[in-house]
C-alpha cells in the first residue's frame, strides 16, 4: 500500500511509528516536507531563541526504515491534492501518487504581519511559529533594546520569558484582562503574571497595537489602541493559528476553519485522512468540533488516523485542551474546563498556599472531573488528567486538591487496577 | 548487560520499608534522599503499600507528550527510556502519566531507565518484591492470565 503523509510534525512522527510498528508489511510510505529540518519541535522553539538548546537539537524524531516496509523523505511544498486521480502535486511540478493520503500540514499565524508598503514587510516585525522566524528575530536582536510581544497566551509569555532572559526589556500587550486566558483561571494567571513581573516583564492589558512607527525601514515603535506609545525596536507576534487548509481549495475536501474529519480521522473523501493541528476534530468536554492545536492531541489524532489508514478501525475520543508550562522554577499545568467565565453551576474544590505558590483546583460537572488546574505542585495531575478522559465518577472533590487526599485515590485506583485485572507477576526470574 | 528486561515492584509483597527509594537515589544521585529516587512509595489509609514506578506502557502517554524527543522506545526490549540530556523540563509526561511514575528533577525530569539492568533497588528489596521482568515473558505471562480471565466470563 503507497501511503503519503503531508508535514513532518507532531501528528506525522505518531503516524510514521504507529505504521511502522503496526506489523502490517508491504507498506511503501513517502513523507512530504517543506521543513529544511523535518521534525523539529515548535514547541521546544523559545529554548532555541533563549539559546539553551541548538537548532540540531530541535529535532525530536529520526525517520528510521523498518523492515519489510520502505520509507522515503521529499523535502517540497505540497500545492494540490488530486483527490479523483489520486496524488498530490508539488510546487516544482512533481505528482506523488497515493493510496491512502494522510494530511498533517499544521497551522500558521492568523495574524498578518504589517507592511511598510505593499511587498515590503517592516523591518523588525516577526512571528514565532517556525525555526525560521527565530533566524528572523535574531537578525533584529542587536539592534533592539524594547522588545514588544503580541500576545499573552503561552507562546507569547514563552518568547516573553526568552527575550528577557537575553537581557531585553520586553513589554507583552495582551487583548483580555488576564493573561494566559485560555489557560489559567484567574488565580493562576495572576500567580503567572506576579512571576514574570518579578523578572522584569511589562504587560499592558486590555490592549492591542493599533499602528508601527518606523525610522527608514526598520520599527521604531508601536501605537496601541488605548493611544499609548511604545518604543520597540522588535515585535513578536503570538496571537493563535489557524489550520493550513489554503491548499486544499479544488481537492473537494470539506473545510470548515479546520479539515473536517470523522471519528476515524477520515475526510469527507475516502482514503484521505487528516491529523493534527489542521483538523477540526471532536472536543472530548462540549462534543463540538473544535481546533485543538496540541501538541498531545496531534499525536494522538496521528496515532488513530494511521491506524485507519490501515483499514483497522480505531476510534478518536476527542480532544482535551490541556498543557504545561514551568516559570522561573514554578511548573504550572491546566486542564480541560477551568476559565471561571466558563464555569457555571459546577463544583469546584482549590486549594490555594500562597507563601509557599501552590495552587490546585478541580471543576466537577455531575461528579465527573470536567477541569483542574496545578501550580507549585504538579504531583498526581498526570493521574487527575486520566480521571478526567476516564469520566470516573468522583465522590469527594475535595480529595482532589491535597496531596495526602491524591495519595489517597491513588492507592483506590491502584487497589482497584489490580482486582480487576490481577496481572501481577509473581514468579522471580529463572 | 542486561538492557533487554525492566522493573517491576509487586505490591502484594512490598513492606514500604523504602530502601529501594535510598538505593536508587544513590545511584542516580549520589544522595539517600527518596525524593530523588525514581521510585515512589505510597503510604495511606488502606492496608499494604503502593509502589510508584514506571510501567512501561505498550501506550505509553508520555511518550506521545514528550515534545523534545526525551523520551523514546528502546529497540528491543520496547521499554520507555527518558533521556535525561534531552529533556526539557516542560513536565507535559507529568501531565499524563496516570501512574505519578516522573517527578521533577534539578535540570531534568526523574524516571526509571532500568539503570541497564544492573539495578540497585533490586538487590536492596529484602523481601524480592523488586523483580527484573523479562517484557517477551512478561507479556506472555499477561496475555495468559488475560485469556484465563476472559475464558471465565
Amino acid at each position: 500500500m503507497k501511503i503519503v503523509i503531508i508535514g513532518s510534525s507532531a501528528a506525522s512522527k505518531s503516524a510514521v511509528e504507529t505504521l511502522q510498528r503496526s506489523g502490517v508489511e508491504d507498506i511503501e510510505l513517502t513523507i512530504i516536507s517543506k521543513d529544511k529540518t523535518p521534525y523539529y519541535s515548535r514547541v521546544i522553539l523559545p529554548n532555541h531563541l533563549a539559546g539553551y538548546l541548538t537548532e540540531e537539537e530541535l529535532i525530536f524524531y529520526r525517520l528510521k526504515s523498518t523492515l519489510g516496509s520502505k520509507t522515503e523523505m521529499i523535502h517540497g511544498t505540497v500545492t494540490s491534492v488530486d483527490s479523483s486521480n489520486r496524488k498530490v502535486v508539488l510546487t516544482d511540478g512533481r505528482q506523488i501518487g497515493y493510496d491512502r493520503l494522510l494530511i498533517c500540514f499544521g497551522a500558521s499565524p492568523s495574524v498578518l504581519l504589517p507592511e511598510r508598503i505593499p511587498g515590503e514587510p517592516i523591518r523588525g516585525v516577526c512571528h514565532f511559529r517556525n525555526i525560521e522566524d527565530i533566524d528572523q528575530i535574531r537578525e533584529f536582536l542587536p539592534d533592539a533594546k524594547e522588545c514588544v510581544v503580541a500576545g499573552g497566551g503561552l507562546i507569547g509569555l514563552k518568547a516573553a520569558v526568552a527575550l528577557n532572559h537575553l537581557g531585553k526589556h520586553v513589554t507583552v500587550v495582551h487583548r483580555s484582562s488576564q493573561l494566559l486566558s485560555t489557560f489559567m483561571d484567574r488565580q493562576g494567571s495572576e500567580m503567572v503574571h506576579r512571576i514574570l513581573n518579578q523578572q522584569g516583564i511589562d504587560f499592558m492589558l486590555c490592549d492591542t497595537i493599533e499602528g508601527y512607527e518606523t525610522d527608514q525601514e526598520r520599527l521604531s515603535g508601536v501605537t496601541l489602541k488605548s493611544g499609548k506609545n511604545l518604543e520597540a525596536q522588535l515585535v513578536v507576534w503570538a496571537a493563535g493559528v489557524s489550520p493550513n487548509t489554503e491548499f486544499l481549495k479544488s481537492s473537494g475536501i470539506e473545510i470548515d476553519k479546520g479539515i473536517c474529519i470523522d471519528e476515524y480521522m477520515q475526510t469527507n473523501i475516502e482514503g484521505i485522512f487528516a491529523a493534527g493541528d489542521v483538523t477540526r476534530a471532536k472536543n472530548l468536554l462540549t462534543d463540538e468540533p473544535d481546533t485543538i492545536t496540541l501538541w498531545t492531541d496531534a499525536t494522538l489524532q496521528g496515532k488513530v488516523a494511521a491506524w485507519n489508514v490501515l483499514g483497522i478501525k480505531k476510534r478518536y475520543i476527542g480532544g482535551l485542551t490541556m498543557n504545561s508550562v514551568v516559570f522561573n522554577n514554578v511548573p504550572f499545568i491546566s486542564m480541560g474546563i477551568i476559565r471561571d467565565a466558563d464555569i457555571v453551576n459546577d463544583q469546584v474544590f482549590t486549594f490555594l498556599d500562597q507563601d509557599k505558590e501552590v495552587y490546585r483546583k478541580i471543576v466537577l460537572r455531575d461528579n465527573q472531573i470536567i477541569g483542574a488546574v496545578f501550580a507549585g505542585d504538579i504531583r498526581y495531575a498526570g493521574m487527575v488528567n486520566w480521571d478526567l478522559k476516564s469520566k470516573r465518577l468522583v465522590k469527594n472533590g475535595k480529595r482532589y486538591v491535597s496531596i495526602s487526599g491524591l495519595e489517597e485515590v491513588f492507592r483506590e485506583h491502584h487497589a482497584e487496577l489490580m482486582s480487576q485485572l490481577d496481572l501481577t507477576i509473581d514468579n522471580k526470574e529463572d | 548487560m542486561n538492557r533487554e528486561k525492566y522493573v517491576f515492584i509487586n505490591k502484594k509483597l512490598c513492606t514500604g520499608c523504602g530502601d529501594c527509594t535510598l538505593a536508587c537515589s544513590f545511584e542516580k544521585e549520589g544522595l539517600f534522599q527518596p525524593v530523588k529516587s525514581r521510585i515512589h512509595i505510597v503510604e495511606g489509609d488502606l492496608p499494604g503499600f503502593t509502589p510508584q514506578i514506571c510501567r512501561n506502557c505498550e501506550d505509553a502517554p508520555c511518550l506521545d507528550a514528550c515534545p523534545a524527543g526525551a523520551i523514546v522506545r528502546r529497540e528491543g526490549s520496547g521499554s520507555i527510556y527518558l533521556d535525561e540530556a534531552k529533556c526539557v523540563e516542560c513536565n507535559m509526561c507529568i501531565m499524563v502519566c496516570p501512574f505519578n511514575a516522573i517527578s521533577r528533577g534539578e535540570g531534568t525530569n526523574l524516571k526509571c531507565d532500568t539503570c541497564d539492568g544492573e539495578t540497585p533497588c533490586v538487590k536492596s528489596c529484602k523481601l524480592e518484591a523488586i523483580v527484573l521482568v523479562d517484557p517477551d515473558k512478561d507479556s506472555k505471562q499477561k496475555r495468559q492470565k488475560m485469556l484465563k480471565m476472559l475464558r471465565q466470563e
